[in-house]
């Protein structure tokens, strides 16, 4: 088991910018998700660390070796892909076996090392099936297993549970967590889904354009996002992002005369903000305190998902979404009263992007 | 409830289906049997008969034919020419195509000019390619023993000395078939996914290792079905051997295919050619059963 470290490491393809400048402490045994979008460099950033790639600029380190221009072999790592990679023409013994075969582990000792790891999977059964007769979920415990009977310094998945159906993906995400609370191994796991992401994740890493944009404790993330980009990444419905306006009354929603409740406006405001407010933030009804935002809004659209129900809504032309109870009962072209505390309020500079306050 | 069909519906239903199988497959039934089936009827039936050159009455002479041909010294040689000359053209052939299409994989630049040269081969027509070889094995100004020369050896009559005929020929062979190889082989190693070459990187398989336990396994299907096809091609040889050699010297480049064109159109002997052809189709068949038998089982199909 190691750390891993990123010193501002950048890779270009072409023209293309995948991974600029991305500087990432990731301590000994912790479980830390990349969050992106597709597209991001996330896939990226796992493939140099796993040494399938070689940064233009700076350095990896695992442990306390540099293994910047080390080939992926020497550097111990074990990598679960995203289609799993199985071999094809081998069974599910010799693919979980290839990799410490390659390491000169033999006879007894082999066998039992198969078996176990197998075991602790559940697919001790399967030995000798080939991959082609394996269910997807099935063929994620083999790439899995593979992964683990190495005993590596760190786990690498790309992506592992998108090829599954979404019952199997909640089932694996729990097993995902007793593995890595069993094994203590130091865990990579690229993902687009911010739900693995808060759930997997000791420590999620948002990555957008190549570029490290939060890392965090994911309800950090979510509680205080640093930029607008997190901010509507993270959370569903995505958070409202609502432009702002100076005024002799103080600071209103633009286009509308909903009042920021002047104690939350931070005090450099540059002229162009925007105040983002998550839709489960907002509650249905009239407020009962003066210090609240309060407003109403022309409902747009009704979604029940049972138990609860995201409201559209329409404020000052401006979409906003609210969360609301399952049993409520909004209709579109109605008039919708709600509020929310101040301190649910998250402000950023329209330009940058970048948090406020 | 629903009524489970009579044995009578069920009969006019196959019946039915097929009337349909027959008239779908019909198209490719009547041109097999106009080139395939009735020539292979024929040559049996006239593999029982003397023929004459000039049009005259067939003599049924029955399997005295076979027998005859069977204890011919020429025919027997030209068998084990045949031989002779799918172990020096198919191996070799194999390896290089696998080779050529091996380093034709490689990600450079300017990688495709050298699969276009590689698979090029296979755009020259048998006789063209003879004739360039012609000149190319050409003992007085020929590149090859002129490099020979250079190189401090003596020259070698390539396609007069019995020594060197088949040899000459199969390297010629090997030229012709190794565009078809190294095509076949070259599209199966670009079907072979690229994470498995990954995931093996990472779990630790050098170069080698990886060429033996991922690449050949993978390309197996692929190499089985060059191995065939070029073991058929082999044993039908005609275009090459006729250019270069007209199977001589002293019959040492005479194949089987070579023989029975000279038996049935020099020496006008149709029955006796209807013998061969029959035996060396038999040969063919059951080296491509045994191949499959031996060999197909162990490839991996995905």
């Amino acid at each position: 088991m190691a750390s891993i470290e990123l010193d501002n490491v950048t890779k270009r393809f072409g023209t293309a910018m995948a991974v600029d400048s991305v500087s990432l402490d990731i301590p000994d045994r912790q479980f830390i998700v990349l969050l992106g979008p597709s597209g991001c460099g996330k896939s990226t950033v796992l493939r140099l660390i796993a040494g399938l790639e070689e940064p233009d600029t700076g350095q990896i380190v695992i442990g306390s070796r540099n293994v910047t221009g080390v080939p992926p072999k020497e550097r111990d790592v074990a990598m679960v892909f995203q289609n799993y990679a199985l071999y094809p023409h081998m069974s599910v013994f010799d693919n979980i076996a290839f990799g410490i075969r390659r390491r000169g582990v033999r006879g007894a000792e082999l066998k039992a090392a198969v078996t176990q790891t197998a075991a602790s999977l559940g697919i001790e059964l399967l030995l000798g099936r080939r991959p082609a007769q394996l269910s997807g979920g099935q063929r994620q415990r083999v790439a899995l297993a593979r992964a683990i009977v190495r005993r590596p310094v760190a786990f690498l998945m790309d992506e592992p549970l998108s090829n599954l159906d979404a019952k199997l993906r909640v089932q694996t995400r729990r097993e995902l967590t007793r593995l890595h609370d069993e094994l203590q191994t130091t865990t990579v796991f690229v993902t687009h889904d911010q739900v693995e992401a808060m759930t997997l994740g000791e420590r999620v890493a948002i990555i957008a354009s190549g570029r490290l944009l939060q890392l965090g404790r994911p309800q950090d993330v979510y509680d205080r996002p640093e930029n607008q980009f997190v901010a509507q990444f993270i959370g569903s419905p995505p958070m409202n992002i609502l432009p702002l306006a100076v005024g002799p009354e103080g600071v209103t929603i633009k286009e509308t005369d909903v009042r920021i409740p002047p104690a939350a406006v931070p005090r450099a405001l540059p002229a162009d903000s925007v105040v983002g407010v998550r839709p489960e933030a907002i509650v249905v009804g009239s407020p009962t305190r003066p210090e609240v935002l309060a407003f109403a809004a022309t409902v747009e659209a009704v979604e029940h998902l049972g138990a609860q129900t995201n409201v559209e809504c329409s404020l000052g032309g401006h979409v906003l979404t609210v969360v609301a109870g399952g049993d409520c009962r909004a209709a579109p072209r109605e008039t919708l009263t709600a509020w929310c505390e101040p301190q649910a309020l998250h402000f950023f500079d329209g330009t940058t992007g970048e948090r406020l306050l | 409830m629903k009524a489970f069909p009579t044995n009578a519906r069920r009969l006019r239903r196959a019946a039915g289906e097929w009337s349909l199988a027959w008239l779908l497959i019909s198209p490719a039934a009547a041109l097999f049997a106009a080139f395939a089936f009735y020539p292979l009827g024929k040559a049996m039936y006239l593999s029982l008969y003397e023929t004459s050159p000039f049009g005259g009455k067939d003599i049924y002479v029955g399997l005295d034919q076979w027998q005859r041909v069977m204890q011919d010294d020429a025919f027997r040689k030209s068998l084990w020419v045949t031989g002779k000359f799918v172990l020096l053209t198919v191996p070799a052939g194999m390896v290089l195509g696998l080779a050529l299409a091996l380093l034709s994989n490689q990600r450079l630049m300017g990688i495709t000019i050298f699969r276009t040269i590689f698979s090029s081969t296979i755009a020259s027509s048998v006789a063209i390619a003879a004739v360039t070889w012609a000149l190319v094995l050409n003992p007085q100004n020929g590149i090859l023993n002129y490099v020979l020369k250079e190189l401090g050896f003596r020259p070698i009559s390539w396609l007069t000395d019995p020594q060197w005929a088949l040899f000459a020929v199969a390297l010629t062979t090997v030229w012709i078939s190794i565009g078809f190889t190294t095509i076949v082989i070259l599209a199966a190693l670009q079907g072979l996914p690229r994470e498995l070459y990954e995931s093996a990187q990472v779990d630790g398989a050098g170069r080698i290792r990886t060429f033996a336990s991922i690449t050949l396994p993978l390309l197996s299907p692929a190499l089985f079905f060059v191995g065939v096809v070029s073991t058929i091609s082999a044993l039908q040889t005609f275009g090459q051997i006729d250019v270069l050699t007209r199977g001589g010297p002293l019959g040492e480049t005479r194949v089987a295919v070579y023989a029975i064109y000279e038996d049935a159109f020099r020496h006008q002997d149709v029955g006796t050619a209807c013998v061969e052809s029959i035996v060396l189709f038999a040969v063919i068949a059951s080296l491509t059963i045994l191949q499959f038998r031996a060999v197909g089982r162990r490839v991996f199909y995905q």
